[in-house]
């Protein structure tokens, strides 16, 4: 089984759902095309709400990371289908604003923020390389 | 606007030396699972009682199916499917004899259904009821609850008794159903993770009063723990709606809130450390309870 | 209004009543034309007339007794039928609701979609019906049971006495189930309309009532006697208390917190 719910965790179950989706396609453990299961199958095999897979569907379909055939089924997409850069940005963007609010809470600079920033991209280019 | 299976007003019962119920407004909407959850002698068992027509409210109204349960109560129980907490059947009869006579008085009897649960549970059909170990009683009362096809189905603690195996496999059965034809299912339990998993709306009532009612989902993604560290010696929590629980430590504040509590407004001075930690459903329902001045 | 599957459930947990309450009125009733001739020789040959003065008969009852029909009327109507009777239709009533309330049924009987109007009078009807069932089959069972023991009746008016001891009987069957609607325990309610029911016997001994009490109109004796035309009245009487009674204990019942 690809997937798996802790319902006790703090974090709601279809989140849970998306972030695996998300990772799965992300490391390519899922392909382009491949087919997810049923809303109902899913719902059954993890013993979870049917609205609560429904709404991660929805959440993954609006992300561009899922779509719907009507009468097919549920399947991954393709980037090149995937969003459009202004969506992308928008949706990094919500992060961002999150990210200053807390810098200003903890007395961050920007000077020092910006530094930050650009430490961990070159540590993650060194990472990838 | 959302169709409503259960919707209550200001629902109260009072029994001469406890007020089992009071003011309750819930609403339950068509094709969710809801978790009516509590303590043991919250008022869940009173309530749902009520919502059948077997108990009379002392106060408040309400709409279960479109019906009032007190005045349509025979109509309404056809549509209705009920396990109580301390489900007694009939011990004398076989179980063969307890579904037939359930299904003679049911008129949306599903006997495919009935078998298939039947099969499912591995019950004697040739067996006395009273010699059916608790478990089993258990079982055969859920059977006689579905196999009618309810369009709402109202479960009093409907899975203790039953051992891991056989809960989630009735779990699934239910939710089988709930995709097949747009049921309502009414779930009370004070398990909380049991009723995690599978509902999406959640109530909780303590003392007869009903202390939260939210999607599921919306309940786990608003309410978060702050904890909030100050240089010098922390002020005092200002009194504002949405802040569930509050404790004051020298240099800090550890704060549980809902979506109504912005963090950067609620602060007098900067902060040296705002930290955000989202809950599990316990916490947050201990949250509840706790900051409910009694 | 009555369901028939509801009403087979109730008569099947009266069997055990039905059947001891049937052994029970068949020994102290079926028998009687067996033993009437060997009673009334006995009564008036071996015992001494002082003692049967005691007794408070004299040698006319004595040879009223000698009357097999009037006999077995005593014996039945105005004697078994009635005391066995009234326990009987007592312990019926008692059960009907308060069983369902003892053993934690009631919220499955009614979830099971069914109204409290037809739980109630599917009850109600099946008690009656098993009622009708004790006091009939004996009472009809006599007459065979007295030409196989070679005894002959003058008429039968027995069986229009038994209609007025059944409504009696009907009555404290519903009697029977008020008290158990009301205080929901079979046991009490039960013991409480036999506390009535023992008051209402003990009245016999004042005079000027006993007349009017309801055991002594059970019996119909003039009617039987054929010195009175068959007792409406009473009949109506009874009808109507029993429908008064019912009416109540559905009205308990029907505003009652499960």
């Amino acid at each position: 089984m690809l997937f798996h719910v802790d319902a006790s965790s703090s974090v709601p179950i279809y989140v849970q759902i998306v972030d695996q989706v998300k990772s799965a396609t992300a490391s390519g453990l899922l392909k382009a095309g491949e087919q997810l299961p049923s809303v109902r199958e899913l719902a059954v095999s993890l013993t979870v709400n049917p609205n609560t897979i429904a709404r991660a569907y929805q959440e993954l379909e609006r992300d561009g990371i899922i779509y719907t055939a009507r009468g097919r089924g549920t399947f991954i997409a393709d980037t090149s289908q995937r969003l459009t850069l202004e969506v992308r940005l928008k949706t990094l963007e919500q992060h961002i604003e999150r990210l200053l609010v807390e810098a200003y809470h903890l007395d961050i600079s920007k000077a020092q923020l910006l530094d930050l920033i650009t430490r961990k991209l070159t540590e993650g280019e060194g990472a990838r390389e | 606007m959302m169709d409503l299976a259960i919707q209550t007003k200001q629902l109260s019962k009072h029994y001469p030396n406890v007020e089992a119920v009071q003011e309750l407004n819930l609403q339950v909407p068509v094709g969710s699972i809801f978790g009516f959850l509590g303590p043991n002698g919250a008022g869940k068992t009173t309530t749902i009682r009520m919502l059948l027509g077997l108990t009379f409210p002392t106060r408040g109204n309400a709409t279960v199916l479109g019906l009032n349960p007190w005045e349509q109560g025979s109509a309404l129980r056809q549509h209705l499917g009920y396990v109580a907490e301390n489900n007694n059947l009939y011990n004398y009869m076989r179980v063969r004899d307890i579904l037939s006579f359930t299904k003679s008085l049911k008129a949306t009897w599903d006997d495919g259904l009935a078998n298939q649960m039947l099969e499912l549970f591995d019950l004697p059909q040739k067996e006395e009821v009273g010699t059916l170990s608790r478990g089993m009683q258990r079982q055969l009362a859920l059977i006689l609850a579905l196999a009618s096809r309810p369009k709402l189905l109202l479960l009093d603690e409907p899975t203790s008794g039953l051992d891991p195996i056989k809960r989630r496999e009735f779990l699934n059965l239910m939710l089988e159903q709930l995709v097949e034809q747009e049921q309502t299912i009414l779930l009370s339990s004070h398990d909380l993770s049991e009723v995690e998993r599978i509902a999406d709306y959640v109530a909780l009532i303590d003392h007869g009063s009903m202390l939260v009612q939210s999607p599921l989902d919306d309940l786990k993604q608003n309410v978060k723990q702050l904890i909030i560290g100050f240089s010098g010696e922390a002020p005092e929590v200002p009194k504002e709606t949405g802040i569930l629980q509050a404790k004051r430590a020298p240099n800090r504040w550890e704060l549980i809130v809902d979506e109504r509590v912005d963090a950067a407004s609620l602060l007098p001075m900067p902060a040296v450390r705002v930290e955000e930690r989202r809950l599990s459903l316990e916490e947050i329902f201990f949250a509840y309870a706790g900051g409910q001045a009694r | 209004m009555i369901r028939k599957t509801l009403l087979f459930k109730e008569l099947r947990e009266m069997r055990w009543k039905l059947t001891v309450g049937m052994l029970m009125l068949f020994v102290t009733g079926v028998s009687y034309p067996f033993m009437h001739e060997w009673l009334v020789g006995y009564m008036s040959s071996s015992l001494p007339v002082e003692l049967l003065g005691r007794l408070g008969l004299t040698p006319e009852s004595i040879q009223a007794l000698n009357d097999f029909t009037f006999a077995t009327f005593g014996n039945w109507n105005a004697k078994n039928l009635q005391q066995i009777g009234t326990i009987l239709a007592i312990l019926l009533g008692m059960g009907l609701l308060a069983g369902e309330y003892e053993h934690d049924t009631m919220s499955f009987l009614l979830s099971s979609g069914l109204g409290r109007r037809t739980v109630f009078w599917s009850k109600a009807v099946a008690g009656m019906t098993g009622l009708a069932i004790l006091v009939w089959i004996p009472t009809l069972a006599i007459f065979p049971a007295s030409a196989l023991a070679g005894q002959q009746m003058q008429h039968y008016r027995i069986l229009g006495a038994t209609l007025v001891t059944f409504a009696g009987l009907a009555a404290f069957f519903a009697l029977s189930i008020l008290l158990s609607a009301v205080i929901k325990d079979g046991l009490k309610a039960g013991l409480a309309a036999g506390g009535i029911a023992l008051g209402l016997g003990l009245l016999g001994v004042v005079p000027d009532i006993s007349d009017y009490l309801p055991f002594r109109q059970m019996a119909a004796m003039p009617y039987f006697l054929g010195v009175a035309s068959f007792p409406w009245l009473t009949m109506a009487i009874f009808a109507a208390l029993t429908t008064l009674l019912l009416v109540l204990a559905y009205r308990t019942y029907a505003r009652d917190d499960i």
